[in-house]
């Protein structure tokens, strides 16, 4: 971790409780769910819950004495106000940028059983360049076709990498029909 | 010596052998760059293969593939956060904060150069004291030393990365935690699976390392540019000195003792040996504090050390036949294939063999060098290209590293839930290398752990009466206590 994350921590005293609160929830529940494999082995005394619950007691432990620790520490200083050179702007769109800089991947990721790695990933590597902040489509173009054809000659042609073809009418048919040009079927 | 001519004649004589030195060491390098793929795919890809070459051949390859790929993945972990192989975790705790201070020159030039020196010095106790060296150290490390080892390298290393201790262990703790999902060590009873197949299966942890590391860094470097916060790590080109070298001389000289053992001891090797080496690095650090921040010893430590570990590996496996890992596993698969049995007879029997593998090892860790130099000076330059460009390309080849594994689209849901989660613990200030630390460790740790209860009849006082379990054991509290007197006087000082 940088600097700057570390910085960038806000540790107001609600935080500082919802981080011991979510901890100890994780602990419960997983302490909760390990009665269910919660049996006898005739090859180990202990059986398979002894360590996963003296990992559960070790973060108890540890969410707690963080907590205390920083409820005890002296309250840290604001963070500095930014300067002219590195503006910080937190504002909504910012927060719709980073939102869309997590949530892309994860439509991205939904759609590669169904509409399949060849057919998703340009549009994927155009908009990801989108939300960093890139506005010269020309060179997205390039930059996006580019990309896409090293990939298809290193691990489909090169490689041989099996990669999602899709399973959806017209979507399946098109990662064949590039399989099959690429000479990779 | 004479073996050594011998061995060294062999190899030149044939354009053959050349030709598979070469292959071998450029696949290496490939493959343990690109994550999800590793020397070991390539290797198992090869096996086949080597039916038809002769047998120094065919081992003489996985050997030089085995150098090759435990390198490969630096340049990555260094450049972008992506470690090629779990062995390069921990060159990225401080290769990457180095790169965005400007000097990813001098972390790849000390990973070459260390890795270089870290497998050639290896590759030469390799030579001289195979056979006595292998079956000290079976007999002397047995699972409650390799727990005891696990346990003070947790406690010593906890803390790197996070804004305090505290948040340092629980980082372990989550890691530790995440471990344990899936079959037990003991009885393969499944855990926290939920009744879902994959999670009973156990999460696999390349798609949780190119999480935590590589799409947690694309999300803070969104956030960045979101924020107008962004600066462009500068492309430097400026190897280390040799007065830097010189002064992480006894890092690297540790580090190659550490990397050389861990790699003699079966199913340790180089992984564990990376992470050992980084906390003792850590723990003998004048400036601890600057570790997880960027410092060249941070980068030193963990690439001598995964290279040394490659010469360790071998011993047991040609003086004992024990495979020390999956590559090396692999090479057996390769003796037996030519209808050989590796062991102590090996080394009589199949002198020229044996020689003409070392010869490569030694000849391979050299070509790391300066192929390695070249590397330096032409990879660095991707650190020029956009963020914007740069982002969704690392996103890309992290999905395809990981889908490639196993085939599984959930794997590519479990890499971007963990770079999310990751992305949320940086900024409350966990630590990445901690979760790291736990999910690799863990599993080792839990595994001798079973062993070592099972040894000492569940008795606590029975890891005591073990020599070296009792004084990594009492090492371990005195880090405990060690670290928080120093967290403490840390926050008096700031209070």
């Amino acid at each position: 971790m940088t600097n700057s994350e570390v910085n960038a921590t806000t540790n107001g005293p609600a935080r500082r409780l919802g981080e011991l609160v979510l901890w100890l929830a994780i602990a419960a529940g997983m302490w909760g769910y390990s009665y269910w494999f919660d049996v006898k082995l005739s090859t180990f005394a202990l059986g398979p819950v002894a360590w996963p619950r003296a990992v559960l007691l070790f973060i108890v432990a540890a969410a707690i004495i963080s907590f205390l620790m920083d409820r005890t520490s002296a309250p840290e200083a604001p963070e500095p106000a930014a300067s002219d050179s590195t503006p910080q702007v937190t504002t909504t769109s910012s927060n719709l940028q980073l939102a869309a800089a997590m949530g892309l991947p994860l439509v991205y990721t939904a759609l590669l059983p169904g509409a399949g790695f060849y057919a998703t990933t340009p549009f994927f590597f155009f908009a990801y360049m989108w939300v960093l902040g890139m506005r010269r489509l020309g060179l997205m173009l390039a930059v996006t076709v580019g990309f896409y054809v090293l990939i298809l000659l290193v691990f489909a042609k090169l490689l041989y990498l099996s990669l999602p073809t899709g399973v959806w009418p017209g979507f399946y048919d098109f990662s064949n029909w590039l399989l099959v040009r690429l000479g990779s079927m | 010596m004479s073996d050594f001519m011998l061995g060294l004649q062999i190899f030149t004589q044939s354009p053959i052998n050349w030709l598979i030195f070469f292959g071998g060491l450029i696949g290496g390098l490939v493959f343990g760059a690109i994550p999800g793929l590793n020397a070991i795919i390539l290797a198992t890809i090869l096996l086949p293969f080597t039916a038809y070459l002769q047998p120094e051949q065919a081992i003489m390859l996985l050997a030089v593939i085995y150098c090759s790929g435990v390198y490969g993945g630096a340049v990555t972990a260094i450049l972008f956060n992506i470690p090629g192989s779990p062995e390069n975790a921990p060159t990225a705790f401080d290769g990457y904060p180095m790169t965005l201070k400007g000097e990813a020159g001098k972390a790849i030039g000390a990973a070459v150069t260390c890795s270089a020196i870290g497998g050639t010095v290896s590759v030469l106790i390799m030579m001289v004291a195979t056979a006595p060296i292998a079956g000290w150290a079976i007999r002397a490390f047995g699972p409650p030393e390799i727990f005891a080892l696990i346990v003070f390298a947790l406690t010593v290393s906890s803390a790197v990365g996070a804004k305090d201790l505290w948040r340092g262990w629980l980082s372990v703790g989550f890691g530790l935690l995440i471990a344990t999902i899936g079959t037990d060590a003991a009885g393969g009873l499944r855990r926290f699976d939920f009744g879902n197949a994959y999670l009973g299966a156990g999460i696999h942890f390349v798609p949780l390392i190119l999480g935590f590391f590589a799409v947690s860094e694309v999300l803070v470097q969104s956030r960045h540019i979101a924020t107008g916060e962004y600066k462009a790590p500068k492309a430097s080109l400026d190897f280390p000195s040799l007065r830097e070298f010189w002064s992480v001389r006894i890092t690297m000289l540790r580090s190659v003792i550490i990397g050389f053992f861990a790699g003699l001891l079966p199913g340790i090797g180089a992984t564990l040996a990376a992470f050992l080496s980084y906390s003792e690095a850590v723990r003998w650090s004048k400036h601890p504090e600057k570790f997880g921040r960027g410092t060249l010893e941070g980068v030193v430590a963990p690439e001598t050390a995964n290279n040394a570990a490659t010469g360790g590996a071998m011993i047991p496996l040609l003086a004992l036949g024990l495979p020390g890992g999956a590559l090396t596993a692999v090479m057996v698969g390769a003796f037996q294939i030519h209808g050989m049995e590796p062991g102590p007879m090996v080394l009589v029997t199949s002198k020229e063999l044996v020689w003409v593998v070392f010869v490569a090892m030694l000849f391979a860790n050299i070509a790391i060098f300066l192929l390695g130099w070249l590397e330096t000076k032409t990879t660095v330059h991707l650190l020029r290209i956009p963020f914007a460009v740069l982002g969704p390309a690392i996103l890309l080849v992290s999905v395809i590293g990981t889908y490639a594994l196993r085939t599984l689209v959930i794997d590519v849901w479990v890499m971007f839930i963990a770079g999310i989660v990751g992305y949320f613990m940086r900024r409350s200030g966990y630590s990445m290398a901690g979760v790291v630390l736990g999910l690799i460790l863990g599993k080792i740790g839990e595994s001798a752990w079973v062993k070592t209860m099972q040894m000492v009849d569940y008795s606590v006082i029975g890891l005591f009466q073990r020599p070296i379990t009792a004084f990594l054991l009492v090492l371990a509290a005195l880090s405990v206590v060690l670290s928080v007197r120093s967290e403490l006087n840390r926050r008096g000082r700031s209070g």
